[in-house]
């Protein structure tokens, strides 16, 4: 199914494997090397920079080629009324993918890329205008979402590109409300509990699936599906979420503030970021302890939102205080590594580190501190002055 | 999984008995590295606590008093320097590491919180009077010599803001202040000035050796600055065909930095050439063919941008090759 030569697929695991182990000096250069050539790995894909500049090259094309074929189809315009037109274009941005990957063993190299997203998008626009002309008076919202599911799905099986992954999940999400929503009356009042049982499914599904050996080639596309499972997860019994929703559908205005249950939901909000973090910690598991990070933030919020105990800057003074504190006491009680976790550097050498984005962010950040002088009027305005429109004209 | 990758080759002989010994050491131990989590709830508590004491102040200025407000700021900035002059490396031309994690964020607030009081002094007494520019070039110089002095890049970003702040402000004290009145071609010929002397002293660093890890962000801000006041300098009075003048110093800066990022082996100074440079160009290939061909252009305008942009693909390709060996950036 997957178009890359899976030899090389095994071999850049390999390479990529021990190359941790090389900058972290377990193993010698000579070790590495040796390993590196008998492991060759002979797709195209070049450093980030590159990648972003192919990409967006790659992009432009598109887009120009594009309005060309439509502006010389301008003459005939019963062609370009039909949703045959986006998905022949499609079609043809698609052929051009699979001969370049094939030809020039392109490797998410910003080439394939680009032109991976411009034929998804093509052809999904081109499936989601038939099923609009269709005119069916239920279920096309199912229709259109199962169409971009199983598109979506080919082409991250076929191309393993984690953005395709990610729209693949969310749109069977999508599928799975929409089937539920059929149902009716009941249907609207068990979807929390429907959505919440199916992003569990797919969480514990995908961990087990990713243990495999089998998954190997489709690491990261299982990376970011289980990302989205875990904030659908939250999200399908987060008060706000499953109350704001509960008013649109039956058609209130937002002044509503309970919900049936709502008991559950309120536990679910608050707990679910603290289960995420303790079995993150427990089983060191990076994903769940930083989206329970995340969370946790999210779940003051939903809090905020229905009651008001402090004023915001004691709150946000006490939050201060406490963060400091806390991360201050655990950083001094990790100086020396225990129970498993450490406080020092992780040893894989970090491609942003080189880039200085720290320092920048804090130029970008501090650049609007109060200026010297009479209000905002003085600011130099750091580079988004005229030119920032110029560059959009194009 | 991975274990058996690392057994397969021990068994090959492609790792020696001490890294397999080593590999395996790792593996049993598997620390979790929680440093990110940890500076993120840092920077996160910073952020909170400056954000609800500065509201908390805003809220109570009427019962704490300015004088207060101002001694606590200083307060603050003065023991965060007291403790970096301490704790600090001795100094260097050259790259110094910091003493510990908590050291550049005790200097970053040290730093935020002086310009913060200087700021604060000249809004509510005005110890500068109307002197714009010395109350701007005070604490521009005091975060240049803090930058090089503790070797702290984020400082170093924020010296270089407060000198555009400096120019903009003498440059054109009065109609600055005057809300949108100012003339536009004096801006961009700041703009230019301010680009040219970011790019000259990312020259200097690289060639007298002082503090050469500064480079890239003086290099970054330039590059962007000076390219992008050229362009708005070429597209300002579009009407008259004197103002291509405008990407003669754009061309000449473009193959300038381009010979630069090669020799450096910068990827990204290289891309950010090409871009930029594809942007003047097709802006120019448009206007050419307007002129003559007008709305009949449009097909042969598009052609163009298609050849120019393979071509674009193919250089970068081949720049790639070149320079693979070792490019970092």
């Amino acid at each position: 199914m997957i178009i890359y030569n899976k030899e090389w697929l095994n071999n850049k695991h390999i390479v990529d494997l021990l190359k941790t182990d090389y900058t972290a000096a377990r193993i010698t250069k000579d070790e590495f090397i040796k390993i590196k050539t008998i492991h060759p790995v002979g797709f195209y894909t070049p450093g980030l920079m590159v990648r972003i500049g192919l990409f967006i090259l790659t992009l432009i094309i598109a887009i120009v080629a594009t309005s060309l074929l439509v502006l010389m189809a301008f003459v005939s315009v019963h062609i370009m009324g039909s949703p045959g037109w986006p998905l022949f274009l499609g079609i043809i941005y698609y052929v051009l993918l699979e001969f370049l990957t094939k030809s020039k063993h392109y490797f998410h190299s910003g080439v394939d890329n680009a032109l991976l997203y411009s034929s998804a998008a093509l052809l999904g626009g081109g499936f989601i205008w038939i099923v609009i002309d269709s005119h069916f008076t239920t279920g096309d919202n199912l229709l259109g979402a199962i169409t971009i599911a199983i598109l979506c799905i080919y082409l991250t099986l076929r191309f393993a590109d984690v953005v395709t992954a990610a729209v693949a999940c969310g749109a069977i999400f999508a599928c799975v409300y929409f089937f539920w929503a059929l149902i009716g009356k009941f249907g609207l009042a068990t979807m929390p509990f429907v959505m919440m049982i199916a992003a569990a499914c797919a969480y514990f599904g995908f961990n087990r699936f990713g243990k495999n050996a089998k998954s190997l080639y489709y690491i990261d596309c299982i990376g970011i599906v289980k990302l989205i499972s875990l904030l659908t997860l939250y999200a399908a019994g987060n008060y706000f979420v499953v109350n704001r929703l509960n008013n649109m559908l039956n058609a209130l205005d937002d002044s509503h503030t309970a919900i049936p249950f709502g008991f559950i939901f309120w536990v679910w909000t608050i707990a679910l970021p603290v289960i995420y973090i303790l079995f993150g910690l427990k089983r060191k598991d990076t994903m769940l302890l930083r989206t329970g990070m995340v969370l946790v933030a999210a779940a003051i919020a939903t809090f905020r939102v229905y009651y008001h105990l402090l004023p915001i800057e004691i709150m946000l003074t006490l939050a201060g205080i406490i963060i400091l504190a806390g991360s201050y006491v655990i950083i001094s009680y990790l100086k020396t590594p225990r129970h498993g976790f450490t406080y020092t550097e992780p040893e894989e050498i970090n491609s942003a580190d080189s880039l200085n984005l720290e320092g920048l962010a804090i130029g970008q950040a501090t650049s609007h501190l109060p200026p010297v002088g009479q209000g905002h009027a003085a600011r130099f305005g750091g580079g988004s002055g005229g030119g920032g429109g110029s560059s959009d004209s194009f | 999984m991975d274990n058996k990758i690392y057994q397969k080759l021990h068994s090959q002989g492609y790792l020696s008995d001490d890294s397999y010994n080593k590999i395996s050491q790792k593996h049993l131990t598997k620390l979790f590295p929680v440093h990110w989590e940890l500076k993120t709830l840092l920077y996160l508590g910073v952020m909170l606590l400056s954000g609800g004491l500065g509201v908390l102040i805003y809220k109570n200025i009427d019962t704490i008093g300015h004088q207060a407000v101002l001694a606590f700021i200083a307060l603050i900035s003065i023991s965060c320097f007291a403790y970096c002059f301490k704790k600090k490396r001795p100094f260097t031309w050259h790259k110094a590491k910091s003493p510990n994690t908590g050291f550049d964020y005790i200097l970053l607030l040290g730093s935020i919180s002086m310009v913060t009081f200087v700021g604060y002094l000249q809004y509510q007494y005005q110890v500068f009077g109307l002197n714009y520019g010395m109350a701007t070039f005070i604490p521009m110089l005091a975060l240049f010599f803090i930058a090089y002095y503790f070797d702290h890049l984020g400082i170093l970003s924020m010296a270089i803001a407060s000198l555009a702040l400096w120019m903009g402000v003498s440059v054109t004290p009065k109609t600055l202040l005057a809300y949108g009145t100012f003339n536009s071609r004096q801006i961009i010929f700041t703009y230019v000035a301010f680009g040219l002397i970011l790019l000259f002293f990312a020259y200097l660093t690289q060639r007298f050796d002082i503090k050469k890890h500064f480079k890239f962000t003086y290099h970054h801000y330039g590059i962007h600055v000076t390219f992008i006041a050229l362009l708005a300098g070429y597209f300002y009075n579009y009407e008259s065909a004197a103002n291509a003048v405008w990407l003669v110093p754009f061309v000449a800066l473009a193959i300038y930095i381009y010979f630069d990022a090669r020799r450096e082996r910068s990827f990204y100074f290289i891309l950010l050439t090409i871009l930029y440079g594809y942007f003047a160009l097709a802006s120019l290939i448009t206007r050419i063919l307007y002129g003559y061909m007008k709305y009949d252009a449009i097909y042969l305008l598009l052609m163009c941008f298609i050849a120019s942009a393979i071509g674009l693909i193919f250089l970068l390709i081949n720049i790639n090759k070149n320079l693979k060996r070792d490019d970092h950036i």
